[in-house]
């Protein structure tokens, strides 16, 4: 199970183990309904905060740190097309073009830095 | 008479309204006042409120309250932040604030308010220590931060067939803007931020923390998720017909696949669709979440009257688009945080 991942977190974090155990058993109930689709999962920071119910931005920052070290999480930012898909995926907030071409609209789009939005998606098992 | 003084100040508040708001609302508050209302900025100025303040028919704290309404409420992305009823009990004790205030150089501002127009660095200008009634303590404390904000303007192009390139050009505007902090009994922050042209707000909400913190000590407080406010005010549409109108709505699910429903102008309501209604009631239905709405508040008895809500951004954020009275933003923060 993809949610047992979590259990060593847990235990070696105490501070954040409530919502670690959050995240834990959200992950866990997408898994017994839809399987290996819990490799698609995706979450912007306000979802992954509300699944947490983590509180503070401080406390926030720790478990998402927590969970990308563990290689469970990858943190990615996103352009979107207007017409709402992602177009471009980057590691770094410094990687920004200043142009990109939407094929979904089939123009160019200017970006600016409130073009990107950060995203964490599920770091695939080497399976998956 | 009127003091020379008062006379100076006077002319400032009046500056400062004519900046943060029209000449309709001057015109309705002077008529509320029996006041002659005609003529231009200068006229109402000159001929109609200065008259008035040396006749006594209006007071200088009539001018103040008027200002504090039109620009402390709406226009603004508020950020919602709560700790415990016991805590903001400790926060408020007035002794307290006065010791922080004193500690600050700011006790003056507990008495009189400081108007300016465009200071060259964000500044508290006003603190407000809201007493209950029966003398039990304070029931509210406000802060009010006045900076001055640079946006830019686009006014058109240059082409330059030299080397074939096309410049942008944008004018620099500066602007004063007001944020609110505001923190009641009930243990709940609001940190209310007057808008900008993007959408990211990280900039002013550490700018008006740094002013206020010690005043509102923030790791005290959790940010106040508003998603259930979202998700309760999207599922009771049929039980809320007649209180908001819905214009538009976003839902996304955990594989990354959104839902955009938008109504076809403004003045419609994406109640009277049903097609549209279905479809995200069933997205919703496996697992997808509601992740921002445009919205209408009725106020109650004046269906006319309908106050813009946008449900959208940080999880603890919302905005006010359009300027409205302080009544009818208690009216909205209340109902927010009741389906919260």
């Amino acid at each position: 199970m993809f949610s047992e991942k979590f259990s060593p977190l847990i235990d070696r974090f105490p501070q954040e183990s409530d919502a670690l155990r959050r995240i834990a058993s959200h992950f866990e109930v997408v898994e017994n309904r839809s399987g290996v689709k819990v490799f698609d999962m995706v979450f912007d920071p306000n979802r992954l905060f509300d699944i947490s119910q983590a509180g503070s931005s401080a406390r926030f920052a720790k478990v998402t740190t927590i969970l990308i070290e563990a290689r469970i999480l990858s943190r990615k930012f996103v352009v979107r097309s207007p017409l709402g898909s992602a177009i471009l995926e980057l590691e770094s907030w410094y990687d920004r073009p200043d142009t990109i071409y939407d094929p979904l609209t089939d123009r160019e789009l200017e970006l600016t830095d409130d073009d990107l939005e950060t995203m964490y998606s599920v770091v695939p098992d080497g399976v998956h | 008479m009127l003091s020379d003084a008062d006379q100076k100040r006077s002319r400032i508040i009046f500056n400062l309204l004519k900046e943060a708001t029209s000449q309709q609302v001057v015109r309705e508050f002077l008529k509320d006042k029996g006041i002659a209302t005609s003529g231009s900025w200068e006229v109402i100025y000159s001929e109609r409120i200065l008259p008035a303040l040396k006749s006594k028919k209006l007071e200088l704290v009539d001018l103040e309250v008027l200002l504090r309404e039109v620009e402390e409420h709406g226009r603004q992305h508020i950020f919602v932040y709560k700790c415990k009823p016991d805590d903001a009990e400790k926060l408020l004790k007035r002794s307290r604030i006065e010791d922080i205030a004193a500690t600050a150089g700011l006790s003056h501002l507990i008495t009189q308010p400081h108007y300016v127009e465009m200071p060259d660095q964000p500044e508290v200008v006003d603190i407000r220590l809201n007493e209950a009634p029966n003398g039990s303590g304070l029931l509210s404390l406000t802060i009010k931060v006045c900076e001055t904000r640079e946006s830019s303007k686009y006014v058109g192009d240059d082409f330059d067939p030299a080397t074939s390139r096309r410049i942008k050009i944008y004018e620099i505007k500066k602007k004063r803007a007001i944020c609110i902090a505001h923190l009641g009994l009930d243990g709940i922050l609001e940190l209310r931020i007057a808008s900008r042209d993007t959408s990211k707000y990280d900039e002013q909400i550490s700018m008006l923390i740094r002013l206020v913190n010690s005043f509102f000590p923030m790791d005290s407080f959790e940010k106040a998720s508003l998603s259930k406010a979202k998700e309760t005010l999207f599922n009771k549409q049929e039980e809320l017909e007649g209180q908001v109108r819905y214009t538009n709505t976003t839902a996304k699910n955990d594989f990354g696949v959104s839902l955009n429903l938008a109504a076809f102008n403004l003045t419609k309501s994406l109640m009277d669709d049903d097609g549209s209604t279905s479809a995200i009631k069933e997205f919703l239905a496996k697992n997808g979440f509601v992740t921002g709405s445009n919205i209408w508040f009725i106020i109650p008895d004046d269906v006319e009257r309908q106050i813009h809500t946008v449900l959208n951004g940080e999880v603890h954020e919302f905005a006010i688009p359009a300027a409205c009275t302080p009544g009818e933003y208690s009216y909205v923060f209340r109902k927010i945080l009741s389906f919260n």
